[in-house]
């Protein structure tokens, strides 16, 4: 039912007319690069910044221009959303997509998380926070920092004195 | 789509720049939340800028059993969560929007004024949402300073006790933004009166044996009633309930679900009155009922007669309180007048293939038009039943009936 474009160079379905058209309810998305995505009208509202502006009726004929977005990210968080809103009921099929869905570099996962949050999409924020935090849990801190890439800039004193300050988190 | 495998350990995932710590701070808040608190405290020695990000957490999550060191010495566990909450919220700075406690150790929440000590500091940090869960072992009062916590949305409370001078009356009285309120494994010696035009989500469940209920705004109702085992009619066990009046007010439900005993305790009178199409945002029913028992059946007709846009049926069926002979309540319906006009998808679950649960069925299959499923959990059937029951007349050519 939806259609999606990964690289934005064809649209598929709409055509030259107003892009949210009623008959199959589409709207087009703009990432910051200037690509182009049809998506249901359905999906698009999994993001309560989309489904806020289509009530308010904020969505022109052009579409919506998502200027924090970037092409690949957003044909991501579409083929999240598009996913989802297919067949809410199959759990088991949605759970395994999850996982496969957040097996990313770090990078792409923040990048999925800030765009999950400036499109304010709950579940797939939730979703990625619990990655990071996941991968974050059995680690050593030593371990996280080479994970993100955190410098440590405490002197061997500093580091003492708070492990000291919050030596009740560590028993 | 190229997803790129990143192995927790095997593979020397070494960032290049720091990809985190950059983050706003809202989303590294998200990220320490989902964090078991133990490990979102310890974020404090990765860096200078991490030093105190765990200490202006929003939503706290205190969970017992995240400290049990498996070493079997309970009281030192319990010890050591103590101090942990204790020291955490002391050094904690900031708003604390959800706070939860999940525990199951004795005294927990009853001595050394731990609780109360939470509590102040939660009133005064603008709580929205409270979850209590402790086991039925180590049940509580609502502590009072629950009550000056006004910016409460949600409560959740497993396990609490309600007696003189303890009461939910006052305490939705004293939360007027209180939009949700759960209430497990409840044991109420006192009256539950509860009055809000806020309030959307509902649930109690446990013992009581009154309930007046005033809360014609609520999306989910879920009530389910607990009694002795050897207690014959709720009736009888002098319960006093507003129920009907109360399913009457509930013009914009969305979900309800009624089980235990709760059914027992519907009165006849409100019934007669039929006013039409009532319910228009009602989707989901769930019923623990004897089927053929009128008083209880008449609650179910009643509910789906006036739910036009209801989807999805679940019915726990019993037999208590059962009419000798059994009367043909289902079959004497009106075929004319389509009661599961948007139904999808029925559950049924202990059913013996009585004569009312049959009618029932015969009536559902005959009279949905859009019925895709029918589970059936049965507690082994006969098997001229079974044949009768596949046999059945479908109007939903999509119907599929899956006996389990």
């Amino acid at each position: 039912m939806a259609a999606t474009t990964a690289d934005g160079s064809k649209v598929v379905g709409g055509g030259e007319k107003s892009n949210v058209d009623e008959e199959s309810k589409m709207i087009t998305l703009f990432s910051s690069d200037g690509e182009r995505f049809e998506v249901t009208q359905e999906a698009a509202a999994m993001s309560q910044t989309i489904h806020h502006m289509m009530e308010d009726g904020c969505v022109d004929d052009e579409g919506v221009h998502l200027p924090n977005v970037g092409s690949s990210i957003l044909a991501m968080v579409i083929e999240y959303c598009n996913r989802h809103v297919a067949s809410p009921d199959e759990k088991e099929d949605i759970r395994s997509f999850d996982a496969g869905f957040v097996n990313v570099e770090h990078h792409t996962l923040f990048d999925i998380i800030r765009a999950a949050n400036y499109l304010d999409v709950k579940e797939l924020m939730d979703l990625c926070c619990q990655t990071v935090a996941d991968s974050i849990k059995s680690k050593s801190v030593e371990e996280i920092r080479e994970l993100f890439g955190i410098v440590n800039d405490f002197t061997p004193e500093e580091e003492a004195e708070i492990r000291k300050e919050n030596q009740w988190a560590f028993e | 789509m190229d997803h790129e495998f990143s192995p927790a350990k095997t593979c020397k995932s070494v960032a290049d720049e720091d990809i985190i710590t950059n983050l706003p701070e809202a989303l590294k808040d998200k990220i320490l939340c989902c964090l078991p608190i133990k490990y979102a405290v310890r974020t404090c020695l990765l860096s200078r800028s991490w030093r105190y990000t765990w200490a202006s957490m929003t939503e706290l999550m205190f969970r017992r059993s995240d400290f049990a060191s498996g070493n079997g010495n309970e009281k030192d566990d319990a010890c050591r969560f103590l101090k942990f909450t204790d020291m955490f919220l002391s050094l904690h700075n900031g708003p604390i929007l959800k706070f939860g406690l999940n525990t199951q150790g004795i005294e927990m929440l009853s001595t050394g004024g731990h609780i109360y000590r939470w509590m102040l500091k939660l009133s005064r940090n603008g709580i929205k949402e409270i979850h209590l869960r402790t086991s039925v072992l180590d049940r509580y009062k609502i502590p009072s300073c629950f009550f000056s916590c006004d910016r409460l949305e949600h409560v959740y409370l497993r396990a609490c006790i309600l007696t003189r001078g303890n009461s939910l009356e006052d305490l939705v009285a004293s939360c007027p933004n209180l939009e949700q309120l759960h209430l497990s494994k409840l044991i109420s010696m006192n009256h539950i009166n509860i009055h809000s035009t806020k309030l959307k989500m509902l649930t109690i469940e446990g013992h009581f044996q009154h309930l007046n209920l005033h809360t014609p705004y609520l999306t989910s109702a879920v009530i389910k009633l607990n009694l002795k085992p050897d207690t014959n009619d709720a009736l009888t066990a002098r319960c006093n309930f507003n129920l009907s009046q109360f399913i009457a007010s509930l013009s914009d439900v969305e979900n309800i679900r009624l089980h235990g005993r709760i059914l027992e305790c519907v009165e006849h009178e409100f019934l007669i009155r039929k006013p039409q199409k009532l319910f228009n945002r009602l989707t989901d029913i769930s019923l623990e009922i004897n089927l053929g028992n009128p008083k209880e059946a008449n609650l179910a007709l009643f509910l789906f007669s006036n739910a036009s846009d209801l989807r999805f049926i679940c019915l726990k069926l019993n037999s208590r309180n059962s009419v000798v002979p059994p009367v043909h309540f289902w079959e004497s319906i009106d075929s004319h007048v389509c009661l599961f006009q948007n139904v999808h998808a029925v559950g049924m679950i202990n059913f013996t293939g009585s004569f009312a649960e049959l009618g029932f069925l015969k009536l559902l299959l005959e009279d949905a038009p859009v019925l895709r499923k029918v589970k059936i959990r049965n507690k082994g059937l006969d098997r001229n039943v079974l044949k009768n029951l596949l046999k059945m007349r479908r109007t939903s050519k999509e119907a599929e009936i899956v006996i389990l």
